[in-house]
């Protein structure tokens, strides 16, 4: 049976690669019939090896090909075109094999026939001008409402035929399997999804255990070898899931929600509070949340609040994940000169001891950021310096414990945004005791763009110097970096479910 | 606003801002999907004994919770379900939440507190 794959920002050839590993897989002896066209993957499949493709995690949508006629068959008026699409539609198709494929995957449909036909049709180009797409649609539905002696429903029909008229061919398809929830078709966020994504992933990362403070053996590894390792073993599945530490994960500065959407929707037992100081930015957030699953939207919450005076309990969260405004859509650079100072101490505040925060901003506030980082760790001297030579008066306080947790610059990433240049900047929140499962520069990145020695680490404290390091991947990533994010982000999806069901005997 | 959101807010620039007492105009109680390993792990997470304190001022809300976190919370089915319910399925959806130190009140509108 001929198979048409497609999905939504995903090259064909990535596509490609992933069914041709994976049929492979499955009969390492016969060759793997594809081949990619218009964006789409085409490929020549067993009616029995269908169920296997809900194991891929690039497609969105798997359909059954019909029928595909070249425009040079097709005859000349249009009257007679559509007299020989009508034809081509009852007689030419098997519609024996989509049947049994549809009863292969959904065995609830097996030995059923269609209750009711919906026909969708989409003309193109120069050749056809003169046929409207509702026509074709119409004369199909009715030619297989006839066939079939089933009614027509347009809105959730059994049968869902899409056909496709352009000046290289006709098109008939019908779709087989679906991905559940693809939110994104339904939201609309201001960042790439995949960024978020990339974003929230360093935070569940870094509030996990590292792989070499799990596994004694990589820890006797020299540092230099790290990077490398980590590159070569993808980390095991329960570990990017397995964040004992990272259950409360806070957006001061929410926006559309990007990253509280990719939170809720990729780690399942996180609780994911985003706020911002505009209401028409929360309610754009909530508008997103209503197109989750149920299971998901309940761990999302919101609230107005202003980011620099945060309402969130102190040290609550275990991680902040925020994208601070550049100062071009929202606000202006001057305005940022004391937003951003005043933003990072109240996410210092907010964090846990340990909990680390990753931060988006642009190049031209890239400077501005670090300073306000470093900033943190001035006020949290001048505290504890006060706090001692005042230490009794203060320590009788009830409050006196919260000390403001200065942060810790780990490091940075480039990443291109369109036409600007973005930067993902790592912290975390330092506690006064030495702390050992705060997470330190090994856990976080790989391929330094400057030597090691420049890291300038205090051996005795594990410290990093205040600038953090520039990292060209982070360690999570793949030797491809920021090509492959797109496809580790959709790795972590729920499987496609059959698209259609038939229920008449 | 669902109570987990409550437990976690507290009046901003205040020192003992917290828990926020809860004025209650219209409350709604939802269904939310049970998801055990998520509530054991907001356990931890939890100011218990606030979270005690503004169920008992909510006479609407059943107090099913024991006075105290059970040991083994964790396997404990029917204090998760109890806890669920009180942390994702009771929605204050208008009201006011007002600061324990200086009295101030934040609005909640159509289940969203404002904290400005």
């Amino acid at each position: 049976m001929q198979l048409l794959l497609t999905a939504h920002n995903v090259p064909a050839r990535k596509i490609a690669s992933e069914l041709r590993r994976l049929m492979l897989s499955l009969s390492p002896s016969t060759p793997c019939l594809l081949e990619e066209r218009d964006g789409c993957v085409h490929l020549h499949a067993s009616i029995h090896s269908i169920a296997q493709l809900r194991q891929t995690t690039l497609p969105d949508r798997v359909y059954a090909v019909l029928l595909t006629v070249p425009a040079e068959q097709l005859p000349n008026t249009d009257a007679e075109i559509i007299d020989e699409v009508k034809r081509l539609v009852c007689d030419a198709v098997d519609w024996q094999s989509v049947f049994e494929a549809v009863g292969e995957l959904s065995p609830q449909s097996a030995d059923r026939r269609p209750a009711s036909v919906g026909v969708t049709a989409k003309r193109a180009g120069k050749r056809f001008s003169s046929i409207p797409s509702q026509a074709l649609a119409g004369s199909i539905g009715a030619a297989l409402s006839k066939h079939f002696g089933c009614r027509v429903d347009l809105r959730s029909p059994e049968l869902d035929v899409h056909a496709s008229l352009n000046d290289d061919r006709l098109l008939l398809l019908h779709p087989l399997l679906r991905r559940p929830s693809t939110y994104e078709s339904k939201t609309s966020v201001g960042l790439h999804p995949h960024v978020a994504w990339a974003m929230v992933k360093c935070a569940a990362q870094l509030s996990c255990p590292s792989l070499h403070s799990l596994h004694p053996l990589l820890r006797a590894l020299p540092h230099a070898a790290l990077p490398l390792i980590h590159a070569q073993i993808p980390p095991p599945r329960c570990l990017m899931s397995f964040s004992p530490s990272a259950s409360i994960v806070v957006d001061p500065m929410c926006g559309s929600g990007s990253f509280l959407l990719e939170l809720v929707s990729g780690w399942p037992s996180v609780l994911a509070m985003g706020s911002d100081a505009s209401a028409s930015q929360v309610a754009l957030a909530r508008r997103n949340r209503a197109a989750l699953p149920a299971s998901s939207a309940s761990r999302l919450q919101l609230f107005e609040a202003d980011s620099c005076r945060h309402p969130f309990r102190r040290g609550a969260a275990d991680a902040v994940v925020t994208d601070l405004p550049f100062g071009k859509q929202h606000g202006s650079l001057a305005e940022n000169a004391s937003l951003y100072p005043s933003a990072v101490s109240s996410i210092a505040d907010i964090l846990r001891p340990g909990g680390c925060c990753v931060l988006l901003t642009n190049e031209s506030n890239l400077q501005l950021l670090i300073e306000s980082i470093r900033a943190t760790h001035k006020q949290a001297i001048l505290y504890s310096s006060a706090f001692e030579s005042n230490n009794l008066k203060s320590a009788a306080e009830p409050g006196s414990s919260e000390r403001p947790g200065p942060l810790r610059l780990i490091c940075r990433r480039q990443v291109p945004l369109g036409f600007m240049t973005g930067w993902i900047v790592v912290a975390r929140r330092e506690s006064g005791d030495a702390d050992t499962s705060a997470p330190q520069l090994d856990e976080v990145g790989a391929e330094f763009d400057y030597p090691q020695d420049s890291v300038s680490k205090n051996d005795d404290e594990g410290h990093l110097s205040e600038d953090g390091a520039v990292v060209r991947r982070f360690l999570w990533e793949s030797q491809s970096g920021r090509a492959s994010w797109d496809s580790q982000r959709k790795a972590s999806r729920l499987p496609m479910e059959p698209a259609c069901l038939l229920t008449h005997v | 606003m669902k109570l987990i959101t409550h437990n976690m807010l507290m009046s901003p620039g205040t020192r003992n801002g917290f828990p926020l007492a809860i004025e209650v105009e219209s409350l709604e109680e939802v269904e939310a999907d049970f998801n055990p390993e998520f509530i054991a792990r907001m356990v931890e997470k939890l100011d218990y004994p606030a979270l005690l304190q503004t169920v008992a001022s909510l006479s609407v809300v059943e107090g099913t919770l024991p006075p105290q976190v059970p040991e083994k919370y964790a396997e404990d089915e029917e204090f998760l379900k109890a806890l669920h319910h009180v942390l994702l399925e009771v929605e204050i959806v208008e009201g006011s939440l007002v600061c324990p130190e200086t009295a101030r009140k934040f609005p909640i509108k159509e289940g969203i507190p404002s904290m400005l």
